[in-house]
């Protein structure tokens, strides 16, 4: 009996007018949502090359260890495709700096080049599933119950041997044959796109992935056809039944997800980041204070007079790269460097304290605009996808707190060879090659002196930075990690599925069939 | 009649399941929206105040020394706006800061904090995003059954076989769900009004209440849009639960399809070169003026300001600038074009028209940092002519301006209070206008295209 009325509510839906405008929705929205996203994808891919390259250039060409900072690029996830989440929020590349901690990436805010057009918002795949599928099932299910009743067909049907849960599960299992097909079909045009694309290449735990989405879609359409059933059985009218089913769609799709964010902004407030930053200049200053003063210190104890560099290429994090001159310069900055690097790494960690607390307030408040968000099945879902994904913000704050943890790495890495305390930290050139200022002015000839004193980088070797600790990314896409990061969430999607169906049934046996 | 119907219209109506829940629905938003305003927009003031205080007092220590005073770049950030509760126009996701000094106005971009970046974007609850995504959709559930509803339940041929015309008939249903719609509307504003006065954090003085006045009748031209349409389903079809999804696919291409690919549209439709080509030209330009500049030129002393390289060193950095400077302004036309025309291919979309209209009309969003942009250059100007003066008047000053560098400009100290600072400017209400105007008559005639539509169908319907 459940079989046959299924058939015929399936049956019935093919044919009627919501079927054919949903699904040419679904026809024209999904490809080009994908479209753009794949576009959007591709231009990260690029720029992440053209970055790439740019960083494994500067670590080769590096003739001094003041001039090496590893720059990690962020290799766009092909599943973003599916869910961008956060990650057109920051910035793509983190430069490893000695004289601060990394909070964020920077680089090529998302991959607009024109600031501006940051005002336009924009959506993904699974953002337009949410909004179509949710909406497609309750056009369906809100007349499920009360149509028949104002049809007067349910009378006959329940008059006869027909139970009223095979009624209800009749019902259910028309409407998913129905949707679920119209969401297969999204899903494999979406796969279709991204197939064809030669610029994308899909791992097998990318499918898997994929296959999850497709699954918690499913979970969350059921939600909706649920919700839709449920409405229907508590209201008298279908007319009734369409407006509240659209208003909890418009509440929980729209208003929800804006409601939690503006108010976990009103309860966890964040400083202006200009002002931490204003103090982290002030901490700066001092220790260019600082600096100064050891700077002169060991130049008095050294008994310099006059301190000339011949070449000197000076820069951020403390960049220098001297050749030429004498030999005063070298055995200057051999003393300074032991005792300025322990102040520069001191300094970052004093900036990071306020940084760290600064992140923890804008932790603090995405976790609350999660929890406020939980009142919306979508926004679970948006929170399943963008686990699955790794998009979310969980992903990227592990990540960013690996990147921290390896620039430990790195500077454990200078301490342990005793690079700051090497010639080669500023100088390329070898220091016996130094003439001493007393040989200098023993030679009468100025052609002499200056084939004496008068050197170039590109005169030496670029180093050999090959041991320098390269970043790997500890937890690369895999199916079981994104399973874990989205099971208590699917756990509630799935707990909320049984709930609605617990409540339509319950509210089903007591519904008036007159 | 028209006064029988329309009453009749609005009491079935506010009697109605859909009046009674939306209602539900609206007023607690509107209260969420004004309370956390009121928390939200405190914090930022103090927090901008604080910022203030500390720009001001690097000011104060940059006037040991005019040279550094001028040649310091500032960051400029756009000061939180007042009328954010009404509308915030997207102003934190606009470009918000601009870098300047006294010899050129840098650049600008958005600032990565305006934004908690963990968070996934979204809009604030300001009336503006409440009647653009919720009372639209209302007041499409309004109207999407009020033709074909009537036509299902066969009444409209009982209703004519009255005398009763069928514009007035029409009419009558276009303003009772204006009424409704408005009033809600109304009822919501009022109440958050009340709760940021009481909080005291507006000041309900004049010009605010006829900014809030204005505003409510331009949000009713654009509910009227929505009403015109479903009345337009209504008319089209035979039932109502067809004019419920065209209606439906209506709003999804207003409020969700046009605005959120008009990125696609504007790389595809309006393309500009990448930022990387933009910086490859610079570079190249900078070369030139690199290996063009005059022999030793590039030298530089503390101690003696008149030595001659100073002269062509300072040349040379305000080539450097220039070259910069030519390309970069180049491509930041481009970016505003690139933008106009964007907005201009999303006016397709009423609930965009709208946006734009709150913009131009409460003087924020793109318009108050074009209007920033602007001003700032032609402050600039005044700036570097008042270091000039100050220059002028040192005889120990060589007068080479060097744009990066202080060492052969004045170096007398200044007061504080006599450097010049940039108070932004409201744009003037016709440049406002101006704007308004554009936008408001595309709204128009989509009201009209859309009513005249409904009217035709309508008036042809045949009853039987």
């Amino acid at each position: 009996m459940i079989r046959l009325i299924a058939k015929k509510d399936f049956l019935l839906n093919l044919l009627s007018v919501r079927f054919i405008i949903g699904f040419v929705l679904c026809l024209v929205i999904i490809p080009f949502t994908v479209t753009v996203s794949v576009d959007d994808y591709l231009a990260r891919v690029r720029i992440y090359e053209i970055e790439q390259k740019k960083a494994d250039d500067g670590m080769k060409k590096a003739r001094v260890w003041s001039a090496v900072r590893p720059v990690i690029v962020t290799r766009p996830e092909p599943l973003s495709i599916f869910s961008a989440g956060i990650t057109n929020n920051a910035g793509n590349s983190v430069k490893i700096a000695f004289d601060a901690c990394p909070l964020f990436p920077s680089g090529h805010i998302s991959t607009r080049d024109n600031p501006l057009l940051n005002a336009f918002f924009s959506i993904d795949f699974s953002k337009v599933i949410a909004i179509l599928i949710s909406l497609i099932a309750l056009v369906f299910a809100y007349d499920s119950i009360t149509r028949e009743r104002e049809d007067g067909t349910m009378k006959l049907s329940l008059t006869g041997q027909v139970s009223r849960i095979s009624f209800l599960s009749g019902k259910l299992a028309g409407l998913l044959l129905t949707l679920l097909p119209i969401l297969l079909f999204c899903y494999l045009l979406a796969c279709l796109i991204i197939v064809v694309n030669p610029g994308i290449a899909l791992s097998a735990a990318d499918w898997g992935g994929i296959a999850l989405l497709f699954f918690s879609s499913a979970i969350y359409m059921l939600v909706f056809i649920l919700l839709g059933m449920f409405i229907s059985g508590i209201v008298k009218s279908s007319s009734s039944s369409i407006i509240v089913s659209l208003l909890c769609w418009i509440w929980f799709l729209f208003l929800t997800p804006n409601i939690s964010t503006y108010l976990s902004q009103s309860i966890v407030k964040t400083p202006l980041y200009d002002n931490v930053q204003s103090v982290m200049h002030d901490y700066d200053k001092a220790f260019e204070e600082d600096y100064f003063a050891v700077w002169r210190r060991i130049r008095n104890e050294m008994g310099i007079k006059n301190l000339n560099f011949y070449n000197n290429r000076d820069g951020e994090d403390g960049l220098r790269e001297i050749t030429g001159g004498t030999r005063t310069a070298p055995l200057f900055l051999l003393r300074l460097y032991p005792e300025i690097i322990p102040l520069t790494l001191s300094n970052a960690d004093k900036k990071w304290a306020l940084q760290r607390n600064y992140l923890g307030e804008l932790e603090k408040q995405q976790r609350l605009q999660q929890r406020i968000a939980l009142l919306s099945p979508s926004e679970l879902f948006r929170q399943i996808t963008e686990a699955i994904c790794s998009t979310g913000a969980g992903n990227f704050l592990k990540y960013m707190e690996q990147i921290r943890y390896y620039r430990e790495g790195v500077i454990r890495y200078f301490t342990d060879n005793k690079l700051f305390a090497s010639s080669l930290y500023f100088t390329p050139q070898p220091l016996e090659e130094y003439p001493a200022e007393e040989e200098i002015a023993s030679l009468a000839n100025e052609e002499e002196r200056q084939a004496r004193i008068a050197k170039n980088s590109w005169m030496y070797p670029c180093l050999d930075t090959s041991n320098v600790p390269v970043y790997r990314q500890q937890q690369p896409f895999s199916l079981p990690g994104a399973l874990d990061g989205a099971f208590t969430r699917l756990a509630a999607l799935f707990g909320l599925v049984v709930l609605l169906l617990a409540a339509m049934i319950a509210s089903f046996m007591k519904y008036d069939v007159r | 009649m028209f006064a029988t119907l329309y009453i009749r219209e609005i009491q079935n109506y506010l009697y109605s399941l859909r009046f009674r829940i939306s209602f539900v629905i609206m007023l607690p938003v509107f209260i969420a929206g004004t309370i956390s305003y009121i928390s939200i927009s405190k914090e930022v003031k103090q927090n901008y105040a604080k910022h203030s205080r500390t720009e001001q007092s690097r000011l104060a220590e940059q006037s040991e020394n005019v040279s550094a005073v001028a040649t310091y770049t500032r960051n400029y950030i756009i000061a939180p706006n007042d009328i954010s509760l009404v509308a915030d126009c997207k102003e934190s996701f606009l470009p918000n800061s601009i870098q300047y000094n006294a010899y050129n106005v840098y650049g600008f971009n958005v600032r990565h904090d305006s934004n908690n970046p963990l968070l996934t974007r979204s809009e604030n609850l300001s009336w503006g995003f409440i009647i653009s995504m919720f009372m639209s959709f209302i007041t499409l559930l309004f109207a999407f059954d009020a033709l074909s509803g009537e036509k299902e339940d066969h009444t409209l041929a009982l209703v004519f076989s009255n005398p009763v015309r069928r514009q007035t008939f029409l009419l009558s249903k276009l303003a009772s769900i204006l009424t409704v719609a408005g009033l809600m509307m109304t009822a919501g504003i009022l109440v958050s009004l009340l709760i940021a006065a009481i909080s005291g954090s507006l000041a309900p003085n004049m010009s605010f209440l006829l900014e809030a006045g204005g505003f409510i009748i331009l949000s009713l031209l654009f509910i009227t849009v929505f009403a015109v349409f479903g009345l337009f389903s209504s008319a089209v079809t035979r039932y109502s639960n067809v004019s419920l999804l065209i209606s439906l696919c209506f709003w999804l291409f207003a409020a969700v399809i046009i605005p959120n690919t008009s990125v696609f549209w504007a790389k595809k439709l309006f393309p500009i070169p990448s930022a990387d080509k933009v910086e490859q030209l610079v570079r190249e330009a900078q070369q030139d003026v690199r290996n063009n500049a005059k022999p030793n030129s590039w030298g530089s002393s503390n101690n003696n300001p008149f030595w001659d390289v100073h002269e062509r060193r300072a040349e040379n950095q305000r080539n450097l600038m220039s070259a910069e400077k030519m390309h970069r302004d180049a491509y930041y036309l481009q970016m505003f074009r690139q933008f106009e025309n964007t907005r201009r291919f999303t006016l397709l979309s009423p609930i965009a028209q709208y946006d734009y209209i709150n913009e131009a009309f409460l003087g924020g969003g793109y318009l108050r940092f074009r209007k920033n942009w602007d001003d700032l250059h032609i402050f600039q100007e005044q700036f570097l002519q008042w270091f000039k003066d100050v220059d002028a008047k040192d005889a120990e000053s060589p007068h080479w301006y060097n744009p990066y560098e202080d060492y052969s400009t004045s170096k007398k100290p200044v007061a504080a209070d006599q450097i010049p600072q940039y108070q932004e400017q409201v744009a003037p209400f016709t440049q406002r206008f101006l704007f308004i105007s554009g936008y408001l008559m595309a709204m128009i005639v989509m009201i009209a295209v859309l009513f005249g539509a409904c009217f035709y169908f309508f008036v042809n319907y045949d009853i039987r």
